[in-house]
């Protein structure tokens, strides 16, 4: 009797053990994984007040770039007004901007918007067809291309100007130009010949056709006789460019 | 009596100090493991007070208990199905089960109107027997 009594209170022992060695694991377990959940909710409070901060700064800045800008068109005017070679070089000045995007522009041309179509029915269910009735960077890019081949002088998508280096490039859900995010619908606006340019855009296999056929997008456009463009307002630095004088010799 | 003292306060050190942390997969694991764990130290218990306690029957239940709660949690994961609920209804039930016939037992064995009860009975009993 007595070596089963000693049996069953070792047996009991180990097994205590064990469950309390378990329970004490499992609380610091559960313990230590709502800690973090709670800490992850703080920092995404964080992080996004910082991108609020972040976004307010650049505002602020970007108004600071326009009023320097303005001083800096003040001065050259005055500097300009008082020597001859100087306003020569002024005026030239005033064209190359003009042609880089540098200045508001405004003229006849054409409206064209994208809108995104919602897919309805068996498309949606199939769930095949994601991609269809979506605006994406390659529609935008083809618009823009055709309507630079159809001799339009000035673009902007959504009020950033199109210049030399802009780039349209999808980010998720929404679309970079020039290192902003755009969303849609998208606005494209052209300073051109707006008869020129829409029929560009409208011919047989032409970008639009295209947009709406194979891509599904809804596509208008409208001719207008005044359109105001935006100037780039985007950094003009140069880190590895630099004029050079003399061809150089190619290797 | 020491022997179970000293388990509780070596589990506790042990939980404690021990370098890794569960993550949320295993959790549930470990905690219907933990179920089975107890169900047995109940049970072990509740069959030493009826005597009939053995060790074989003690251990191969352990192991075939843990064994299959874990399968349900596993079984349950693979499905869908948040199988460790029923691990959990039928361990806490034989939880509780097993707690009341202990307790009943300790009461019959230290309440002294049950004692005299039982020995009433038993002198009846043992009267009619006699009488017989």
């Amino acid at each position: 009797m007595i070596k089963r009594k000693w049996i069953f209170e070792f047996a009991i022992s180990v097994l205590i053990f064990v469950l309390v060695f378990a329970f004490t694991w499992q609380f610091k377990g559960v313990k230590k994984n709502t800690e973090i959940r709670s800490r992850e909710k703080i920092d995404k409070a964080e992080i996004q007040q910082s991108l609020y901060d972040a976004m307010e700064k650049n505002e602020k800045l970007k108004l600071e770039i326009e009023s320097l800008k303005e001083e800096n068109v003040v001065l050259r005017d005055e500097t300009a007004s008082e020597n001859d070679y100087l306003s020569v070089i002024n005026e030239r000045l005033s064209q190359t901007e003009l042609y880089a995007g540098l200045t508001d522009v405004k003229g006849k041309g054409l409206v064209i918007t994208m809108k995104d179509v919602p897919l309805t029915g068996e498309m949606k269910e199939s769930g095949l067809y994601n991609n269809y009735g979506t605006v994406h960077d390659i529609n935008i890019l083809k618009i823009v291309n055709e309507l630079k081949a159809a001799g339009a002088e000035a673009i902007s998508v959504n009020g950033e100007r199109i210049v030399a280096m802009t780039e349209v490039r999808c980010v998720g859900p929404t679309i970079m130009i020039n290192q902003e995010r755009v969303g849609a619908p998208y606005e494209i606006k052209a300073i051109g010949d707006p008869d020129t340019l829409e029929s560009a855009l409208r011919m047989n296999g032409g970008a639009i056709e295209e947009a709406t056929r194979i891509y599904g997008i809804a596509v208008t456009t409208k001719k207008e006789d005044e359109i105001f463009i935006d100037k780039y307002v985007g950094l003009t630095k140069t880190d590895y460019a630099e004029t050079a004088d003399e061809k150089g010799e190619e290797k | 009596m020491i022997a179970v003292t000293i388990a509780v306060i070596l589990g506790v050190l042990a939980g404690l100090y021990v370098p890794y942390n569960l993550s949320s997969e295993t959790l549930p694991y470990v905690a219907v493991g933990l179920l089975a764990v107890m169900d047995t130290v109940f049970g072990g218990i509740w069959s030493y007070f009826e005597r009939r306690f053995n060790l074989t029957m003690f251990v191969s239940g352990l192991v075939s208990n843990s064994i299959l709660a874990i399968l349900f949690v596993l079984m349950g994961n693979k499905l869908g199905l948040d199988l460790s609920l029923a691990v959990v209804v039928v361990f806490g039930v034989r939880i509780f089960n097993n707690l009341s016939s202990i307790r009943h037992f300790l009461f019959k064995r230290y309440s002294r109107k049950e004692r005299i009860r039982a020995r009433l009975l038993e002198a009846s009993t043992q009267n009619q027997k006699n009488d017989e």
